[in-house]
């Protein structure tokens, strides 16, 4: 494999963690994100969660699955989400769709728009193509930030115990879990 | 559904390599030579692949309007392939293998004639049909470098990861979680912990499933 073909598949699981960590986040801080780049928003799981191991998965279909007493029993027993339908609204935007977690791969996005294709095809797609951009930086911005969470000796260390004790329902700091993630953020942004 | 309506499924794709300075002139000669060919029945081939009008599978007379404007480039991999349905080639086998027992007065027919008649009823039949065509949209942010390509199937990856690199000279990169943390530069220490990285599990031990 070329180094290049190597990144695509390695630790593919990371893609789970992310959207665990989304989940988490959406939770304690009550579904207001806020990237350290890019706008606020709010965002949280819908519909459906898919969490699995490599011989096990669970399916969830409820108004707020994750929500789900089962949700939070399948990360219990070593599962971590797959996929799942999210919703979120950046500024006056509202957006919902599946992410795919191995390949932080988008489906079934429904966005906001104005124009028809059949009107005015390219000025439609020009439309389409900039309000998903505002969906795609807000999600490069929440990964920049989980991703240097996870690279940080206070993943393993402090917030997996806490993901630990919010899979329990153990009611967790708000405060003092954005006090640690600051702290990573800001000497991850140091170096 | 593609680039243009409906809802958007997607994977996203990064340019590898430095752009040429006249993309819009150099890209579009490079496009135009490797539009989607038409399916000849003569020919072997089962399938053609190339580049059509994201408006219009079948037209792929494009011109610099059809594929730039603002800062994208968009396009549609379409894909044209014969298929010829199981039972009707069945049928039309049997049917050419009697008349050929009969014209020779045989019992039997050898492998080999069996395979030359497949491939002359297969000939016949693709110039009663047309290809089966599909098409995926591509929709190019030049100044990012950020290519959207509105299909999840590995074998479509491919296939436009090549026709990609054929037609610009560029590789196309796909986003994945490994290539997502690469994208942030990592300092060599950062490098060597994620190519450690184990899978973070929150089940205390007697809780795996």
């Amino acid at each position: 494999m070329t180094d290049l073909a190597s990144q695509v598949e390695t630790n593919r699981f990371v893609g789970s963690e992310f959207l665990l960590w989304l989940w988490f986040e959406s939770e304690v801080l009550e579904t207001n994100l806020r990237p350290t780049d890019g706008p606020p928003c709010a965002i949280w799981i819908e519909t459906q969660i898919t969490l699995n191991t490599d011989s096990d998965e669970a399916r969830i279909k409820s108004a707020m699955p994750a929500a789900t007493p089962e949700a939070k029993q399948a990360l219990r027993q070593g599962k971590l989400p797959k996929q799942a339908r999210l919703r979120a609204v950046i500024e006056e935007h509202e957006f919902s769709w599946v992410l795919k977690a191995d390949a932080l791969a988008v489906g079934s996005l429904k966005i906001p728009t104005e124009l028809k294709a059949k009107d005015e095809p390219y000025e439609a797609l020009y439309e389409r193509m900039m309000i998903t951009e505002k969906l795609e930086a807000v999600l490069e911005g929440l990964f920049t930030d989980f991703a240097r969470m996870r690279l940080s000796a206070a993943w393993d260390g402090i917030f997996v115990p806490l993901f630990m004790r919010w899979a329990r329902g153990t009611p967790i700091d708000e405060a003092a879990y954005s006090a640690e993630k600051a702290k990573v953020l800001r000497a991850a942004k140091k170096r | 559904m593609g680039a243009l309506r409906g809802s958007l499924t997607f994977s996203r794709f990064f340019i590898v390599g430095d752009l040429p300075d006249d993309l819009p002139g150099f890209g579009l000669k490079r496009i135009r030579a490797n539009v989607c060919q038409e399916l000849n029945p003569d020919e072997d081939a089962l399938e053609k692949h190339g580049w059509a009008s994201v408006l219009d599978p079948f037209d792929t007379e494009l011109d610099h309007e059809k594929v730039f404007f603002n800062e994208y480039a968009v396009l549609s991999m379409r894909v044209d392939r014969w298929v010829v349905p199981g039972p009707l080639l069945k049928a039309h086998l049997r049917e050419a293998e009697e008349k050929l027992l009969e014209r020779k007065g045989l019992e039997k027919i050898g492998k080999k004639a069996k395979a030359d008649l497949k491939i002359m009823v297969v000939r016949k039949l693709r110039k009663q049909l047309v290809p089966v065509t599909r098409t995926v949209d591509l929709v190019w942010n030049i100044p990012t470098g950020v290519v959207l390509f509105f299909s999840h199937a590995k074998k479509s990856h491919e296939l436009v990861q090549a026709l990609f690199e054929k037609t610009f000279k560029l590789q196309l990169l796909l986003e994945s979680p490994g290539t997502a943390v690469h994208r942030r530069g990592l300092t060599p220490s950062e490098e060597l912990l994620f190519a450690n990285l184990e899978p973070t599990i929150l089940a205390d031990p007697g809780e795996l499933s």
